[in-house]
């Protein structure tokens, strides 16, 4: 007798069942998928037990016939791809055509669908794999999918089940990833027959231009208003490779993973190419180990990702990480970066609280261009001459650091040596610490110490990246064997090291001779060192800069030099330090990482005096 | 046991081995100075158990005995009484009463027991110099050893007994200094000690200008007594690396300096030179010094020395701390400046056999 066999179908399916089909979040992840790709614009998921008992979802899809039908519940049956010349370039959420035929052989399964233009739908019903019946139906357009007892035939899978909140808390995170994912389609949520989410289409978000704004509304409606209020866009593209979405701004972090949501090509996965990405364009505006909020969407080319190298498909491979991660860096840092200049700096005419002195410090022809008063002045030419525009352009209240061209006519709109722009105004100080001031936004409490800190870091670290950069030789050069995939790491960026100080020289093999250091590199054991530096190297990729080695230093002499936090201050010099922290690339974070000012908004103030309702809007 | 000592001359010995005592020891009686009262004299000793220092100490022995006192605690104590003379008891119970005048001290010890013992050194080797020479050399080298914990073996100084001669060395990685001493010793001795930074740092708080030193050395350990005062260390164990090769065999340029004016025009250069920025210009041209810093977006220094000087036109830059700190530490009024060019290590000597070898820094064109 063979002692090998081929195993019949059944079986076959439930070890599938075993890799795609976990636990009910599986499940439903697969079945969502499933109307995502069949074109649904409203997709329903119902759940009780925590899954267990029932999961069902309802889409109104495309559908399917009869015979596609019974075809789905075969292996590897897909309408998803045709040859493999596809698997290089996938574009739907699923391709292997393994979630339904596993599922149906660990469940009592029951499939309704009917294409549009039939007359009549079909249903199927699946025991544990086997085929009880198939009849037509008379159901709606769509299809949908119902599964009872998960795991009935498997105990011993059943058994590894957590308790129905722990599998609903999954069911949850899975609906969450795929309703940010897809704005344009409408999701219900509906658990033990309540009406958990019910999130309306928005159709409008498949025109990328309208995206951010749906993505805004439905983390709104999943989050609250709070956290919509601190992200800021994202768009970035290099390469074809387009980086969009939201995140938060700096001084904005959890202590875990839990908030990074990201999507290829409109897959939700987990990508360390982006976190990292991420993590390093936060750099100094996050505290080390905390992790940013995010709502990221990457588009590249399906033939530059592989998604097929995770039987859920959770993860994916770039072809090309370094410059996804070389993008959302880049992406993060501008997001970030213009986000702190026009948020101290910019003079919003539409600010909720009357600035003191905001009318008198400026003059009265550029004091009030409300969007009703200089529209009209606009309209007229249809290409108003520069000189025309100046006296009333709203140019000068527009980001400073805009591209816009600044009118020449500068006179009129801030003479020289006036009083600055009311940015931040001094109230008081409480306990030699915290300055309590206003600006356009509402109340701000900045700590005296990290502010200081973070404006004399980045005054030596804009002198730092003024001067030439040095080398100290070293008596006794010293040799370092490196790792072949730090070796040609390291091999690459030779130009950049050597421009930075550090002499070194390939010596062949995976052996490198170094002679000379930045002085202000001490001289730990070299091999660690340059192993630091090839982290460095491979997180901050071509962004690599002498400054960034030294930052560590640096942040920490500033924090000696800054002022204490017991260290009594005048009002002028409070207001300097504010002054000075107004033009820092990233005043909302001292070096550290730690936020150095906290900000309450009118409407906030409001909210906790009770005069306006939790999350309400006005 | 019982004494009575004077507080001056007991304060002397406290204060020779209080400075080895850890602040933060996580054995309580390493805290503890260990205090034994013979018939042929009083002894203080404290160790962190890399470093033991015993010292005699003058006093009128009533009652030998031992005990372990708190050795910081103590040292305030009799720093602070108010009469010289000072009479101590302890009792049974490790608990001592000091008196003197009208203060009256009690403090609680730990029994000697718990103390760690002298090590024995085992077939040590020795040799007897005089202190003034190992004084001249620690302070013409410890300043070049490294401070950074990286590499340890740099974090020592080496001294070298060989063929009559006595060699200091310590080197950071970017600068060396050496040291060598002719001397008359028995024929045969030779070592190489590998002297820990706390060691000699200890060492140099001892030694004296008058008297002699007997360094007694095994494999790992070393013993130096100075006149009664003995100083037990562990040595650094591991190879130094080969300082020979890094010492330039010639140069080309060779400039005599005074080292007062020379170092207090460089000193007044570099206050321009930062944490950030720390280098500063040596341009020598025929018969001109000029030393130069420049720190962006704070200011430029400039100082002017005539010297003599016929050689080919050089610039070369050090950090000025390095320099600073060898001039700091001669005597000697006239010091040299060996120099080759801009790249290559300059070396700074004097009328006796020592040198300084310090590696140039380079600007790079960003």
């Amino acid at each position: 007798m063979n002692r090998i066999r081929i195993l019949p179908d059944t079986v076959a399916n439930q070890i599938a069942a075993g890799e795609v089909v976990e636990r009910p979040a599986s499940a439903v992840k697969e079945l969502v998928e499933n109307s995502v790709d069949g074109q649904a614009s409203q997709i329903r998921v119902e759940i009780k037990g925590g899954g267990k008992s029932l999961i069902r979802v309802t889409d109104n899809g495309h559908g399917m016939s009869r015979d596609d039908a019974l075809l789905c519940i075969e292996r590897h049956a897909t309408s998803k791809i045709h040859d493999s010349a596809d698997i290089t370039s996938i574009s739907t959420l699923g391709f292997r055509g393994e979630a339904i035929p596993s599922i149906a052989s660990v469940s009592r399964f029951r499939l309704l669908s009917r294409e549009s233009n039939a007359p009549v739908g079909v249903e199927l019903d699946i025991h544990g794999g086997k085929l009880i019946s198939v009849k037509e139906a008379g159901c709606a357009a769509g299809t949908q999918v119902e599964i009872r007892n998960l795991f009935y035939n498997l105990p011993a899978r059943r058994k590894f089940l957590r308790s129905d909140a722990t599998e609903l808390g999954h069911v949850h995170h899975v609906f969450l990833l795929h309703t940010l994912a897809r704005p344009a389609i409408g999701w219900t949520l509906i658990q033990e027959e309540r009406v958990i989410h019910d999130l309306p289409a928005m159709p409008e978000a498949s025109a990328p231009e309208k995206h951010p704004d749906a993505l805004r509304r439905r983390i709104r409606s999943l989050y609250g208003n709070q956290l919509v209020e601190q992200l800021v866009p994202v768009d970035f593209q290099r390469d074809g490779v387009r980086l969009h979405g939201l995140i938060g701004k700096a001084g904005l972090s959890r202590s875990n993973r839990s908030e990074m949501y990201s999507f290829v090509n409109g897959r939700p996965v987990d990508s360390r190419a982006i976190y990292y990405g991420l993590i390093e364009g936060y750099h100094t505006a996050l505290m080390r180990g905390r992790y940013p909020v995010c709502f990221l969407f990457l588009e590249i080319d399906a033939a530059r990702v592989d998604v097929n190298i995770h039987p859920a498909k959770r993860e994916v491979r770039f072809r090309e990480d370094a410059l996804v991660q070389g993008v959302v860096i880049e992406a993060a840092r501008q997001a970030l970066a213009t986000k702190s200049s026009d948020r101290l700096v910019e003079l919003p005419s539409a600010s909720p609280l009357p600035t003191p002195d905001a009318s008198s410090s400026r003059k009265p022809a550029a004091a009030s261009p409300s969007p009703a008063y200089s529209q009209p002045f606009l309209a007229p030419g249809n290409q108003p001459s520069p000189a025309a525009a100046t006296p009333s352009s709203p140019a000068p209240f527009s980001h400073p650091d805009s591209a816009r061209p600044s009118p020449p006519a500068a006179p009129v709109s801030q003479p020289l040596g006036s009083e600055k722009p009311a940015g931040i105004q001094v109230l008081g100080v409480l306990d030699n610490l915290y300055i309590i001031a206003i600006d356009t936004e509402g109340l701000v409490i900045v700590d005296q110490h990290a502010a200081h800190e973070r404006v004399l870091f980045e005054q030596v670290m804009k002198r730092m990246s003024q001067g030439a950069p040095l080398s100290q030789r070293l008596l006794l050069p010293q040799t370092v064997e490196l790792s072949p995939r730090d070796a040609s790491a390291i091999r690459q960026q030779l130009a950049v090291l050597e421009k930075i100080g550090i002499g070194i020289a390939d010596f062949g093999d995976r052996s490198f001779i170094i002679d000379a250091l930045p002085p202000w590199m001490t001289s730990r054991n070299i091999q660690e060192l340059i192993r630091d530096v090839i982290d460095e190297v491979e997180r901050a990729g071509h962004g690599i800069s002498r400054e960034r080695f030294a930052e560590e230093l640096i942040a920490r002499t500033v924090c000696r030099h800054a002022v204490k936090a017991s260290d009594t201050l005048k009002t002028d010099e409070l207001q300097h330090i504010l002054d000075e922290l107004q033009t820092c690339e990233n005043p909302h974070t001292c070096p550290h990482g730690r936020p150095t000012l906290l900000r309450f908004t009118p409407a906030e103030l409001e909210k906790r005096f009770g005069r306006r309702e939790m999350g309400k809007e006005l | 046991m019982k004494l009575h000592f004077n507080k001056e001359k007991f304060l002397d010995g406290l204060q020779q081995v209080q400075s080895v005592v850890g602040a933060r020891s996580t054995v309580p009686v390493l805290s503890n100075a260990l205090i034994t009262v013979q018939k042929n004299g009083v002894f203080l000793m404290a160790t962190d158990l890399d470093l033991a220092v015993r010292c005699p100490v003058e006093a009128q022995v009533l009652e030998e005995g031992a005990t372990t006192l708190p050795a910081k605690r103590l040292f305030t104590i009799v720093r602070e009484l108010a009469f010289s003379e000072v009479s101590m008891e302890v009792n049974d119970k490790n608990v001592a009463t000091i008196e003197s005048g009208g203060s009256h001290f009690k403090i609680h010890g730990l029994p000697e027991t718990e103390f760690p013992r002298l090590p024995k050194l085992a077939d040590a080797k020795s040799f007897t110099i005089e202190q003034k020479i190992l004084r001249d050399a620690l302070k013409k080298t410890a300043y070049a050893m490294s401070m950074d914990d990286g590499r340890f073996v740099l974090n020592a100084i080496l001294l070298t007994i060989k063929e009559d001669k006595l060699t200091s060395v310590a080197t950071d990685g970017r600068r060396l200094a050496l040291s060598e001493y002719d001397l008359d010793l028995p024929k045969g001795t030779q070592g190489e000690l590998l002297l820990p930074s706390k060691t000699v740092a200890e060492v140099q708080k001892l030694i004296k200008d008058k008297g002699m030193v007997t360094i007694s050395f095994t494999e790992n350990q070393v013993c130096f007594d100075m006149e009664g005062t003995q100083l037990y260390s562990k040595l650094v164990d591991g190879t130094y690396p080969n300082y020979r090769q890094v010492i330039p065999s010639e140069t080309k340029e060779r400039i005599s300096l005074e080292r007062e004016v020379f170092s207090q025009a460089l000193h007044r250069a570099s206050l321009l030179a930062n944490e950030k920025n720390p280098i500063v210009r040596f341009e020598f041209t025929k018969n001109n010094l000029c030393i130069t810093a420049h720190a962006p977006d704070v200011g430029e220094s400039r100082e002017r020395l005539a010297i003599n000087y016929k050689g080919a036109d050089i610039s070369i830059g050090f950090n000025p701390h390095y320099v600073l700190d060898v001039m700091q530490n001669l005597e000697n009024d006239e010091v040299f400046l060996e120099l080759s060019d801009e790249m290559s290590p300059g070396v700074f000597k004097i009328n006796a056999p020592f040198l300084y070898v310090i590696m140039p820094m380079r600007i790079n064109t960003p």
